[in-house]
């Protein structure tokens, strides 16, 4: 327990007459990549909404380490230090490459209204640390030739890497990932994988992917979650899960067809 | 009889621009001119032949006369209005057909031309202010342009096409060269040359320019203050007034020596109360709507301005404000024996205002509080799980927008020296968001621009005051469809990190430099 990071517990969110996640239980540790799969409309996207606070789980409990989060405003879990991305993109379409990264330390920062008004020595000292950090990272992502393009204007690959490294500006504990390679062309997948590993590597993050790409699932994980209608069918190491019948079945099996 | 070609060539023009190529264009002009001829043509013949004056008291035998120039028969006058037609066509297509290049620099001129034409009677007085005697004789006579004048204006508008880009390559080429300690200085000559340029203005331009300017600052006041809300955070606030009005009422009630005195505090003194008051509503009224967005955003807020209102109306808040008696006898700004007086004072209070809210707008545009309301307007639920207190930010925009708004009421206030309630219509919300609009939402210049534009043009063309609304409807379908970021619209905010530290051989006081962005 004390090395656990995030743990859920229950969790069950009600739309209607639908459960959309039906009394989900899992614990992720420190340092590790657990990966969440399951066909469409099973609930992994909204069990990530409920986790970052967007949705008010209907029953159930989320911890972030010792602290209960349940159903706090999603600026107070991500100031808890929970990062995520979206299946589908949303930038800060409007700004530039540099700025959605500053803006991703959002939780780092100390500037308040007043120290940007009378542009106070402490305010533009912050702000030259955020941009110089902002650049590190997006040279991390090798994104830092666009900093100073429009965010909307890059290759779909590209915008996708800028969700990454937005989350990753605010160097989280936990960074969620929802469908990070979702719509991309074999080479530009690759390059992703490629990231999540350094991201891994390099930056120690700990990661909660959504990821419909087996072989990189099972490559990637320490420990996988299987969700079908909501319900947790399967949990375990890659090597578990391979070989559970009931995954087969409602999940490898089919999307081994087609 | 020049009056009537000028419709045509216009026509010409306009079909010649739509055309995808130059020799459909031909054609075109050639079947609007002939359709120009008759049309009209019937339309001469049948009010010559049938009297429809009870419906259109215009189509008089007048104005028969004057369509036909003066030919007695209709048909005779209809020769001549074929031939002054084709010639106004070719005209047209001529302005068509040669490089933009040219047809601009034509524009141009004859914009110049016309402007000074129609504004003679501002441009006289202007000259007489600054110069002695009547040199607006020199270009005038009689109220109307010399034509050797119009023709020194244009050959100037040519010299200056040519100029232009010549000059800005070489300060272009010569400026990055420079070593920094220069180009400093540089700039800072520039900008000094510019305030001070402002400092002598109400005095070069007399008494009715400088009230149009002292006017034209209010408004850019308030549309500084309103782009904070619409332009940076995109909170779509329609009751903008509100804050103007309380800036107002509260200079009114707390300065006035008339029925409604209190207190006859000093206006300086109440400055910052008024200011401090409008934030305090802004705030106020942002806790009820901050959960709104888009469209139950506007309306809410454009409630609020209706209800400050008909509160300054109300006869229960009648002995504190006036009700629809309004509050007079409210005194002139004044330090110590100096009374600002007339609009050329008045105009140096509102010139100061103006460059601290330009300051301070300036710093928060660039600030990580700016990048904050930025991120709100692109994507509020996104805002909100980085981090950010959307229901703060998001106050906050509404309450320091205020805050410009308090000012402008409140030097409006002191400067008229009466207020009525009917000063603070929705009209004047609107006003300022369509200086927003067309100036270009979130850009500091687009406001200067528009507020120019919008308030200041209006202003000099008091002829077509009537039109003002028609001019604002069609620029902000023009600027809708040709240019959707407004007139100046907003730029990429860029940062540069400092490539070296300074030598630390100074004091630090002496380490300011210019903004961060
Ligand atoms: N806000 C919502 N309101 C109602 N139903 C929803 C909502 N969000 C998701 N759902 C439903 O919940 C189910 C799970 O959706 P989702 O979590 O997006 O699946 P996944 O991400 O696994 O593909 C779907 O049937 C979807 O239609
Ligand atoms: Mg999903």
């Amino acid at each position: 327990m004390s090395e656990s990071l995030l743990s859920v517990s229950g969790l069950t969110m009600q739309f209607g007459g639908l459960r959309a996640v039906d009394n989900v239980d899992f614990r992720q540790d420190t340092g590790t990549i657990v990966s969440i799969i399951g066909p469409n409309g099973a609930g992994k996207t909204t069990l990530f909404n409920c986790i970052s606070g967007f949705y008010e789980p209907t029953e159930g409990e989320i911890h972030l380490e010792e602290r209960r989060i349940t159903g706090l405003p999603p600026n107070k879990i991500a100031r808890a230090g929970i990062a995520r991305t979206y299946q589908n993109i949303r930038l800060f379409r409007n700004m530039t490459v540099l700025e959605n990264v500053m803006l991703g330390q959002e939780r780092l920062l100390r500037t308040t209204w007043l120290g940007s008004i009378f542009g106070t020595r402490a305010a533009r000292r912050e702000t030259e640390e955020v941009v110089e950090r902002s650049h590190a990272i997006l040279a991390f992502v090798d994104l830092d030739a666009t900093a100073d393009r429009q965010a909307d204007e890059l290759p779909y690959g590209d915008q996708r890497r800028l969700e990454i490294a937005r989350a990753l500006a605010s160097e989280p504990r936990l960074m969620m990932l929802d469908e990070p390679t979702a719509g991309m062309n074999p080479s530009e997948t690759a390059d992703t994988e490629r990231l999540l590993q350094r991201l891994r590597d390099e930056r120690n993050v700990s990661l909660l992917l959504i990821e419909h790409d087996m072989r990189f699932v099972m490559g990637i994980s320490d420990h996988i979650m299987v969700l079908n209608y909501g319900r947790t069918i399967a949990s375990g190491t890659p090597q578990e899960i391979r070989t559970n019948p009931e995954v087969i079945e409602a999940y490898l099996g089919s999307s081994a067809q087609d | 009889m020049v009056v009537l070609p000028r419709p045509l060539a216009g026509r010409g023009l306009l079909l010649l621009q739509q055309a995808p190529n130059r020799r459909v264009g031909w054609m075109r002009v050639l079947a609007a001119c002939l359709a120009g001829i008759a049309a009209t043509g019937l339309f001469i013949l049948f009010i010559d032949a049938v009297s429809i004056r009870h419906m259109f008291t215009h189509a008089s035998p007048a104005l028969v006369a004057y369509m036909t120039m003066g030919q007695e028969a209709p048909a005779a006058g209809l020769g001549l209005f074929a031939v002054a037609a084709l010639a106004a066509g070719a005209v047209g297509a001529g302005l068509a057909l040669m490089p933009a290049y040219w047809r601009n620099t034509i524009f141009m001129a004859v914009l110049l031309v016309v402007g000074m034409a129609l504004l003679s009677e501002l441009i006289s007085q202007v000259l007489r202010q600054i110069l002695n005697g009547r040199p607006d004789r020199l270009l005038f006579s009689q109220g109307a342009l010399r034509p050797a004048v119009a023709a020194i204006a244009a050959a100037a508008v040519f010299a200056w096409r040519g100029l232009v880009p010549r000059i800005r390559l070489r300060v272009r080429d010569r400026l990055p060269q420079l070593e920094p300690e220069r180009q400093r200085q540089v700039s800072l000559a520039v900008r000094g040359a510019g305030v001070l340029l402002l400092l002598v203005l109400p005095w070069l331009v007399g008494s009715y320019l400088s009230e149009v300017l002292a006017n034209v600052g209010l408004y850019l006041l308030m549309a500084l203050g309103l782009n904070i809300a619409v332009g940076l955070a995109g909170l779509f606030d329609l009751g903008y007034v509100t804050n103007f009005a309380v800036g107002a009422y509260l200079m009114g009630v707390l300065t006035n020596s008339g029925p409604q005195a209190t207190g006859e505090f000093n206006f300086w003194l109440v400055l910052p109360v008024s200011i401090l008051a409008a934030m305090f509503t802004g705030l106020l009224l942002a806790l009820p709507v901050i959960r709104m967005r888009g469209d139950y955003l506007a309306i809410a807020t454009m409630g609020f301005g209706e209800i400050i209102r008909l509160l300054a109306l109300s006869d229960w808040l009648s002995p504190l404000i006036g009700g629809s008696q309004g509050i007079l006898f409210i005194p002139k700004p004044n330090i110590g024996a100096f009374t600002f007086q007339t609009p050329q004072h008045l105009f140096y209070i509102i010139l100061a205002a103006s460059l601290v809210m330009l300051v301070v707008i300036n710093r928060l545009d660039l600030s990580l509080t700016g990048r904050r309301w930025m991120a709100i307007r692109d994507d509020e639920t996104v805002a909100n799980a980085i981090g950010i207190d959307t229901t703060w930010i998001k106050t906050l925009a509404f309450t320091l927008s205020a805050a410009s708004g308090g000012l402008a009421g409140a030097i409006f206030a002191s400067k008229l020296g009466t207020i009525f309630p009917h000063s603070f219509s929705l009209l004047i919300s609107m006003n300022v968001l369509c200086i927003i609009i067309v100036g270009g939402m979130g850009s500091i210049r687009g406001m200067v621009l528009g507020t120019l534009v919008l308030i200041g043009v209006p202003e000099l063309l008091r002829e077509f005051a009537e039109f003002r609304f028609l001019l604002y409807g069609i620029l902000l379908m023009a600027v809708a469809i040709y240019r959707p970021g407004g007139l100046m619209p907003a730029r990429a905010r860029h940062y540069r990190t400092e490539p070296a530290p300074q030598p630390a051989g100074g004091t630090p006081a002496t380490s300011s430099s210019a903004a961060s962005g």
